[in-house]
């Protein structure tokens, strides 16, 4: 009795697991459709023929394509910045046993749990003050300001798993700290680095909350894909977002083949 | 602090702490204090240096304008007008050629004549940056501290602040109602292949860029969306005339879509914590004849108490703050966001003291909000970033 009643909540939990996947995917599914049809504004339902012209036009799209070179340059500087802050961040908290070190804990989470447009404003007031105004720059340190806050916690939580016996013969053998480092922290962090890595990539290049509140009057790809779709639907947009969804779900194969132990060993 | 220093020497540790020296002032505490102080900064504008910084603008807009006729002749469009500032225009139906000319001597007319206002602009100028200095150093005397700002938010945007917050409350309660039972299966109840291409699943939207998943349901709420279209076929509504819904118009759309896009905030966390607990637990209570709500109750929901608080901060958080949702799912059809009225603050009306105090009072709500969740789960902060 225990076991039928045991198969019918599995039936039930598997077909609200379908019922929600469908849930996540069906938009996204659509506007991929979309891409494809001939009519403008973006349709699947009044289907004129299957066409690329969408995508063509991408290609003329100047505007977009200047933002998303932005894109590219914020991403070539948050991210080995939040990286580097990352990893100072978790050896120090780490390696110092101190009250103290709750404290800044406390501060380096802080802005995680911060509402991305306050990261945004405060970054904006604090550099107009001292000269700077709204641009790249200050969406690179308004987005480095929390992204950084998930190296850190990666890297920590691989951190506590650090056999410092490693660490210790080095020194007794006579290695320089720097070789050390470079030796024996760096090769066991490097999992830990590179997922938080592509983390930083993803949440730099996605961000929108952050960026149009301490962008001033450039652009980002982001904040241009809004200000697209605020003004209206435009199957150009369905056309890049069917170039972002392929490439995220190629980044997704490939992240789950890199990380298949992690199930097999539950 | 002794046994970092001793094993990574004293360059890379003194590399390390700098670096986090700089993010904990510069990128946080410091942009942090600067936007509280500004809070309290009230900005009047009705005073004396409101006036006079008024005045100023306005006469660098005109010395500009001048500067502009002079140096390149006052501009003639195609209809062959001549630029407003000249004072006299051209009747249409003039060639462009000739109306060209016509400019041309116009400018020579009228040269001595413009340089002599901007040099009296010039003067008026001068004039002003010394009373500004007055008043400057007049207001800088007083105390510049109050709690104006604060006050001074209109009913309205309480209205708006309040309904933000209970929007958010809402959506964060959903979604932890939904996600339960997905992070319940993919963490527990799944074998390892299911679950890895479960996961699989989960990550896709999850990655996918935020703007790409709001603005895919553009594709559903159209007059002559998925939505309408599956309505029209069922003979609810007709298309071709005209009888139709206007979803834009309506809060529930831009529900839908905030719990859409921030939910898979909330099944990372409590999967990360449920995945952690050992299965042998649970067998263990069947053994023992517990039911299963009871096993929820007594053994899995304990266990992942802080991936539940944490996801149903971060989903709070993530919608309390939302901007872009509301940006582009609205279209302008419903009444503004909290969010919204503070960009406008900043970026239509350029009040950034009241825009200081709005976010300010933005970010005091979800801290509040993260305290009450965090004593409701009985986590630390400690506990709760460790997912």
């Amino acid at each position: 009795m225990i076991t039928s009643s045991n198969k019918k909540s599995e039936f039930i939990l598997n077909i609200y697991i379908g019922i929600f996947l469908l849930f996540m995917f069906i938009p996204l599914l659509l506007m991929m459709a979309a891409g494809f049809n001939a009519t403008d504004p973006p349709s699947v339902t009044d289907w004129q023929g299957l066409t690329l012209k969408w995508f063509y036009q991408l290609k003329t799209e100047d505007r977009l394509i200047r933002c998303l070179g932005n894109s590219f340059k914020i991403v070539g500087v948050v991210v080995p910045l939040s990286v580097m802050l990352g990893l100072s961040a978790a050896l120090i908290l780490t390696r110092i046993r101190a009250k103290a070190t709750n404290y800044l804990y406390a501060v380096l989470v802080s802005p995680m749990l911060t509402p991305g447009i306050i990261l945004g404003i405060t970054t904006i007031v604090f550099w107009q003050k001292i000269g700077v105004n709204a641009n790249l720059f200050t969406v690179m340190l308004a987005q480095t300001s929390f992204i950084a806050t998930y190296p850190m916690l990666i890297i920590m939580s691989r951190l506590q798993r650090q056999d410092r016996f490693q660490e210790e013969a080095a020194m007794d053998l006579g290695a320089s700290p720097l070789l050390l480092f470079w030796r024996i922290t760096i090769p066991f962090l490097r999992p830990a680095i590179i997922t938080s890595a592509a983390l930083a990539f993803l949440m730099s290049f996605e961000n929108y909350n952050t960026t149009v509140f301490s962008i001033g009057s450039n652009c980002t790809v982001t904040t241009e894909i809004a200000q697209q779709a605020r003004k209206a639907h435009t199957p150009v947009i369905n056309a890049l977002g069917f170039i972002f969804v392929s490439l995220t779900i190629f980044g997704a194969l490939i992240y789950t083949f890199f990380h298949r132990r992690r199930f097999s060993r539950n | 602090m002794i046994s970092i220093f001793k094993v990574y020497g004293r360059f890379i540790t003194s590399v390390f702490l700098l670096c986090v020296a700089a993010w904990v002032l510069i990128l946080i505490i410091l942009p942090q204090i600067f936007m509280i102080d500004r809070s309290f900064k009230y900005d009047y504008r009705g005073d004396r240096l409101g006036i006079i910084n008024n005045d100023l603008e306005r006469l660098y807009a005109s010395k500009l304008v001048k500067k502009y006729d002079l140096d390149f002749g006052p501009t003639c469009n195609e209809q062959g007008m001549v630029s407003v500032s000249m004072g006299r225009s051209i009747t249409e139906g003039k060639k462009v050629g000739e109306a060209q000319r016509e400019c041309e001597v116009l400018s020579s007319e009228n040269k001595i004549k413009l340089e002599q206002e901007v040099v009296e602009i010039n003067s008026q100028i001068a004039i002003l940056f010394q009373e500004e200095e007055v008043a400057k150093t007049a207001k800088e005397a007083e105390f510049p501290y109050s709690f104006r700002n604060y006050v001074m938010m209109s009913g309205l945007h309480i209205k708006t602040l309040t309904k933000t917050i209970f929007y958010s409350i809402f959506v964060s309660v959903l979604a932890l109602i939904l996600c339960y039972p997905v992070a319940y299966v993919v963490a527990l109840k799944s074998a390892p292949r299911k679950a890895a291409i479960l996961f699989l699943a989960l990550i896709i939207p999850y990655a996918v860029n935020e703007l790409m998943r709001i603005y895919a349901w553009l594709t559903i709420f159209d007059v002559k969306g998925l939505l309408n279209t599956i309505l029209d076929f069922l003979g609810v509504l007709a298309l071709d005339e005209d009888k139709v819904i206007v979803w834009y118009k309506y809060p529930g759309t831009v529900f839908t879509v905030l719990i859409y896009t921030y939910i898979l905030f909330m099944v990372f966390p409590i999967y990360n914590t449920m995945s952690t607990l050992n299965r042998d637990q649970i067998e263990a209570a069947q053994d023992l004849g517990a039911k299963a709500w009871r096993i929820h109750w007594r053994i899995i929901i304990p266990h992942s108490k802080p991936g539940i608080a944490i996801g149903t901060i971060m989903t709070f958080m993530l919608a309390v703050g939302a901007f872009s949702v509301p940006y582009i799912i609205t279209r302008g059809l419903q009444p503004k966001w909290f969010t919204h009225i503070i960009y406008d603050k900043f970026f239509e009306s350029s009040n950034w003291n009241l825009g200081s105090a709005y976010s300010f009072t933005l970010l005091l709500i979800s801290l509040i909000f993260v305290f009450v969740v965090m004593s409701l789960f009985r986590v630390s902060i400690n506990e709760l970033a460790k997912r």
